[in-house]
């Protein structure tokens, strides 16, 4: 992952750190789902401005909406210490940041599937499979299209959760095993 | 009956916000529509549509309605690639 960019970067840092709080600006720190999805909407509104980028905005409002919100769906009363979630952008780099101190997908996911042994193959599980951590209710199916989303028009997404990193690019998937540990999940969408 | 989903919101995200949107149109709009009137949802002028959002709003209004749920206006990306990825993962 390339860390020149300063809010990938931070990301990182605030996942590494023991505790994760005061850490954040109040402009990137979404504490709760309704103040994500306020910034989510202003994003919109400047990739709609971003006349170049007409044919994705939709696609990538929606690639953002469904990650952050899984962050809140997931760790609601569960966060390691700081609420909610990191949210960066930058549209003229085509870069898009969040980042959660929550459980990790690994952990949200044995719930339901005790046998998963590692990190990579619960961010394979989340990625490929229609599974949810929060059964029986019927859900657990949105980053199967992001994944198609992200494939489809040639986008990058890089997905760090644990040990595991789950790579979405130039229409392969990968996963990996990471050296360091990142306890909560870090997503970089690049378009 | 013909609903505007634009009403509902531009970037139409999260699966509480579907659940609470849906509630209140059954509250209001469809308090009085028979399950055998022609149900329209017209997404002229949605952003964004996110599986989520739509999964709690479309798939119960759709498992309702069945061939008279009629989704109108779903030229945006988002809202096409939506609609037919929900398609997909109901018929399975």
């Amino acid at each position: 992952m390339d860390m020149k960019d300063a809010r990938i970067q931070k990301a990182f840092d605030w996942l590494g750190k023991e505790n994760g709080e005061n850490f954040l600006l109040p402009d990137e720190h979404c504490p709760t789902r309704d103040v994500f999805q306020g910034r989510l909407e202003k994003m919109n509104i400047l990739l709609k401005n971003a006349h170049e980028l007409n044919d994705i905005a939709s696609l990538i409002v929606v690639i953002v909406g469904e990650i952050g919100n899984n962050a809140f769906d997931h760790n609601l009363g569960n966060w390691r210490d700081e609420v909610g979630v990191y949210f960066s952008y930058d549209i003229t780099a085509r870069c898009i940041v969040i980042a959660d101190r929550g459980l990790g997908v690994q952990t949200t996911l044995k719930r339901v599937r005790p046998e998963i042994q590692n990190d990579c193959e619960a961010l394979t599980i989340a990625f490929k499979e229609i599974v949810t951590s929060r059964a029986p209710e019927k859900r657990g199916n949105g980053l199967k299209l992001v994944e198609k989303m992200v494939l489809a028009q040639n986008m990058k997404l890089d997905v760090y959760s644990g040990a595991g990193h789950y790579g979405i690019e130039h229409g392969e998937t990968m996963c990996s095993g990471e050296e360091k540990v990142y306890n909560g999940v870090i997503a970089v969408l690049k378009f | 009956m013909r609903i505007q989903v634009k009403q509902l919101g531009a970037v139409l995200s999260s699966r509480p916000a579907g659940r609470e949107a849906l509630l209140a149109v059954r509250s209001s709009l469809l308090r009085d529509v028979k399950k055998t009137e022609a149900l329209e949802l017209d997404f002229e002028g949605v952003d964004a549509l996110t599986p989520s959002w739509a999964d709690e709003f479309v798939t119960p209004l759709r498992e309702e309605w069945g061939d008279m749920l009629h989704c109108v206006n779903t030229q945006n990306p988002s809202v096409k690639a939506t609609l037919e990825f929900l398609k997909q993962i109901h018929a399975t």
